[in-house]
């Protein structure tokens, strides 16, 4: 399992004079969970959006799975395994929960429907969609709340049913942004414990700020400051060294 | 002489842009402040002139003109922050829609007001003898008003200008447009400015219908003509930016009366070329209002980047919980074969009128419920839909009157030729988003609506006559005009057939429009009005989807215009029957008004409406007014539209019950997915 999934070449995105992102070269192996931390303002966002696709880089690559992707939109990038949560909520809270992972599993079966079936034919009738749907529903345990909508789900499901959606469109990547941000430790704990449950065989990328979270979890770290790589390696590695101390743990630490 | 004239054109343009200055400014810091997108600032302009009429009349045109300039703003000032207070304080939070159905209404409702007190009757605005003078400077010939106009307009956009930039209270206003939240934080209750902004926008409004009513004259139509051109300014500078609205401004009134005065004359002549000024006029500012958006969608001037999008959602409604899907279904099928039966009741009540408003129910129905289908589901809202009712409209009395009668192939290319604007519009339109989108339809609709105008084949401004349908296909069938057979001594005719014509296409649209909503297509459009980012990052390319929504819903409003054609009671197709901004507005209401996101709402929506209109406008003349109010009063408190009262009913028996505290409205209690 030593091939690349995801790999970006001398990244970088400028807003007018501010250089957000300065030349990222990553490397991201197939079945890793590689961390992406760093101080506010270190570009760890952007870099998130320049690799799901919601910002263009200024200069750089981005390669999935060998393929240069810079310039497809995020929603073939999703077609093509590359997958996202997002850091607040975003569910289609409207519809129900059983609807909500239909739609996402329906994404991935979307090139087999043709135009007349996708026109006209039942939604509920697509054996493939259906099956999948259940299997999600299954695994981020929502069964029984299935025919609920969305909205009416308790916050802890919420963020369920926002795994479900991701997993529903079987990606090779998640790109996972903040998933705890402004929880409380045991819900922390709980959401990790999730990520590790359904997606544990899915390769994964993490953007945190939470350092001790990133230490537990990771393969491998990486450390942005001021848009820049500072450091690259194991949590061990990046526990020891000299610069990330320097530049992160030694400064404002929460 | 020709450089003389040039000027005086020149002078023209200026001082009619000066009133485009007046009126965009008000709408675009209205906008800017409150995303209020405000139909009515054209009726409050008109508003002006109507009470400087009343000021004027006993003080004479000397005294009266100077009092009524101060007076009446300040009235129509008032009136503005009362309108702001009391209908569309409570909206502040939803959908920019809302705004539009609220202010849409208060043109009905003020609109009608003015009828009902000063009459229909065309007036003219007195002015002072000395500014009604013909002077001549520097061999230019223009009266004393133009100047007056001009330097009267730039004084109080100067004025506006300052008060904004100066002073405290227009540092809030600006620091509001920007970041709402972030004013509030600081503790300043912005919710106080609001009505301020209205007011002092409503005010400036007055003073350019005063001054435009003595530079032309004071007719009920003014307001409605004014207000596109109007929005046209306020997008080309970029809403909520004052400089793009002074600027915008000039340029569409400059713009508007040069290509009035020199279209179709020669330019220069290079030997045996002759090079002529297209004869754009009336088109030019629409074109260039769609470059602009397409280019530049923020507008000239305009700095914010994206929109505050997500802050309203657009309410959809439905039975939800009170009725089972079957009840609905089998609600569904007494209501068609009640429709199939009323001929029969309207046969024995012998007159035969009832049809022809039936028929023009059904039409409607049809039309709104294309609508649905892009704003009810997909999130996207057009005001500009009514071009494809009325290029369906000349379409299919093109097709009759040159290539075939048949009823077939007549609907077939209204629907064929609609879909293909659609795909051209929608192509264009789509990459931008919200209050852009809107406004871009408006442009592309209000282009179509000169454009026709301008055409022989479409025949200008009379339209187009002499045509008539064939119910068949070749030489099998019969004309519609002579179709006529008795039964139980009754005598039936076109009405009856065209009837169940129609009554049959309404029902498979309905039916159409369902499958496809329960289909994958149609799932994946309700997932983009529920979040367009989410549904594009499970990979759905949302603009794709959105396009082929545009396309269906298109093709479908061409269906509607093209019965209005094929119907028996339409003689002529004309420019202002099928074009004129306010059917985009109908639609919208009467999409609303039965409860969006239902497809069988908006169809229901058509039948109340009509309907009341039909009943309200034998009793009075003054129907808009009571339609108007009621619209007013659907968007404050029935937001889901007809189709939800049962729920609502519910809701409040249960509240009432429980006594668990106030109902909120808001709160999605019934839901449209069925």
């Amino acid at each position: 399992m030593t091939e690349t999934v995801l790999e970006t070449d001398g990244l970088t995105k400028r807003f007018g004079k501010l250089t957000a992102v300065d030349d990222v070269s990553l490397s991201v192996a197939d079945g890793e969970f590689r961390s992406v931390i760093g101080p506010n303002g270190a570009g760890k966002t952007t870099t998130f959006n320049l690799i799901t696709g919601a910002l263009s880089p200024s200069e750089g690559v981005v390669r999935f799975k060998g393929e240069d992707i810079t310039d497809v939109a995020p929603h073939e990038r999703v077609g093509r395994g590359l997958g996202r949560s997002f850091q607040i909520t975003n569910v289609f809270g409207g519809l129900t929960v059983r609807e909500n992972v239909r739609l996402a599993a329906q994404s991935v079966h979307s090139d087999e429907i043709n135009p007349g079936e996708a026109l006209f034919r039942d939604k509920n009738g697509f054996d493939e969609i259906t099956e999948q749907t259940g299997t999600v529903l299954e695994q981020i345990g929502l069964r029984e709340r299935a025919d609920e909508h969305a909205e009416a789900l308790a916050y802890g499901d919420q963020r369920r049913l926002e795994l479900g959606l991701v997993l529903a469109t079987d990606p090779d990547l998640v790109m996972l942004d903040e998933p705890t941000a402004g929880m409380s430790s045991e819900e922390t704990q709980a959401t990790m414990d999730l990520i590790d449950e359904v997606l544990s065989d899915r390769s994964l990328m993490l953007i945190e700020h939470d350092i001790d979270l990133v230490m537990r979890v990771s393969d491998r770290i990486t450390v942005l400051t001021r848009g820049e790589e500072l450091a690259s390696g194991t949590p061990e590695e990046i526990a020891n060294n000299e610069d990330v101390r320097d530049a992160y743990l030694g400064g404002v630490r929460e | 002489m020709v450089a003389a004239d040039f000027i005086e054109q020149l002078l023209n343009g200026l001082t009619l842009g000066m009133v485009y200055v007046l009126l965009a400014a008000g709408l675009s810091v209205i906008f800017g402040v409150m995303d209020v997108i405000n139909f009515s600032h054209g009726e409050l302009f008109a508003l002006g002139a109507y009470f400087s009429l009343s000021i004027i009349a006993p003080f004479g045109a000397g005294a009266g003109f100077w009092i009524a300039i101060v007076v009446a703003p300040v009235a129509v000032g008032l009136i503005g922050a009362a309108i702001e207070r009391t209908t569309v304080r409570p909206l502040y939070g939803r959908d920019p829609l809302y705004h539009i159905l609220l202010t849409f209404g208060l043109v009905l409702v003020i609109n009608d007001g003015i009828r009902l007190i000063w009459g229909t009757q065309q007036r003219q605005l007195a002015v002072p003898e000395y500014l009604s003078q013909p002077v001549s400077i520097l061999g230019v010939q223009v009266s004393v008003y133009n100047y007056f106009m001009i330097v009267f307009a730039a004084l109080l956009a100067v004025v506006t200008w300052y008060l904004l930039n100066r002073t405290k209270y227009g540092m809030i206003i600006r620091a509001g447009s920007q970041d709402r939240e972030m004013v509030r934080n600081v503790g300043i209750d912005i919710d106080q400015y609001y009505t301020l902004v209205f007011g002092v926008g409503a005010a400036l409004a007055a003073v350019a219908g005063i001054v435009l009513g003595g530079y032309q004259n004071v007719n009920t139509g003014m307001g409605n003509s004014v207000i596109i051109p109007a929005f046209v300014v306020v997008v080309l500078g970029g809403l909520g930016s004052f400089r793009g609205a002074v600027f915008g401004g000039l340029l569409v009134g400059v713009v508007q009366t040069l290509m009035r005065a020199y279209s179709g004359s020669v330019l220069a002549t290079f030997g045996d070329t002759t090079l002529t000024v297209p004869n754009l006029e009336g088109l030019t500012v629409y074109l260039l209002m769609i470059a602009v958006l397409l280019v530049k969608p923020q507008g000239l001037f305009g700095t914010r980047g994206e929109e505050s999008d997500g802050e309203g959602e657009i309410l959809v409604g439905g039975y939800g919980g009170i009725l089972a899907d079957s009840t609905r279904v089998r609600l569904g099928g007494i209501a068609v074969v009640a429709l199939a039966l009323a001929p029969i009741a309207i046969l024995f009540m012998g007159d035969q009128y009832y049809l022809v408003v039936l028929n023009e129910i059904l039409i409607w129905a049809i039309f709104a419920l294309s609508l649905d289908i892009v704003m009810g589901y997909a999130g996207l809202v057009p005001l500009g839909h009514t071009m494809f009712y009325g290029v369906g409209a000349y379409t299919a009395a093109l097709v009759m009157l040159h290539y075939s009668q048949s009823v077939f192939v007549v609907l077939l290319g209204a629907i064929l030729i609609c879909a293909v604007l659609a795909w051209v519009v929608g192509s264009l339109s789509i990459r931008v988003s919200g209050v852009y989108f809107a406004m871009i339809t408006l442009a592309f609709a209000e282009l179509l609506y000169s454009a026709v105008f301008k055409f022989e084949f479409t025949g200008g401004s009379d339209g187009l006559l002499g045509f008539e349908a064939f119910i068949g296909l070749g030489t099998v069938g019969e004309s519609l005009s002579n179709i006529e057979f008795g039964l139980l001594g009754y005598e039936l005719g076109q009405q009856f057939v065209f009837y169940y014509l129609a009554l049959l296409i309404a029902v498979l649209s309905l039916l159409f429009a369902r499958r496809m909503m329960n289909a994958p297509f149609g799932s994946v459009l309700q997932s983009i009005r529920e979040s367009e980012e989410r549904a594009e990052f499970i990979g759905y390319d949302v603009n794709r989807y959105k396009r082929r929504a545009f396309v269906v819903s298109g093709g479908m409003a061409g269906l509607a215009g093209g019965l209005l054609a094929v119907s028996p009671s339409t003689v002529i197709i004309s420019p202002d029957q099928t074009l004129n901004w306010i059917h985009s507005g109908e639609v919208i209401v009467i999409a609303l008004f039965g409860g969006m996101g239902t497809l069988y709402g908006p169809m229901i929506g058509s039948g109340v409406f009509f309907g009341a209109e039909e009943f309200l406008s034998s009793y009075t003349d003054q129907w808009r007014l009571i339609i108007g109010t009621m619209f007013i009063l659907f968007v404050l408190f029935v937001p889901r539209g007809i189709v939800s009262i049962p729920s609502l009913i519910a809701q409040r028996l249960e509240t009432a019950n429980n006594a668990d505290g106030p109902v909120d409205m808001d709160e999605p209690e019934v839901r449209s997915d069925d």
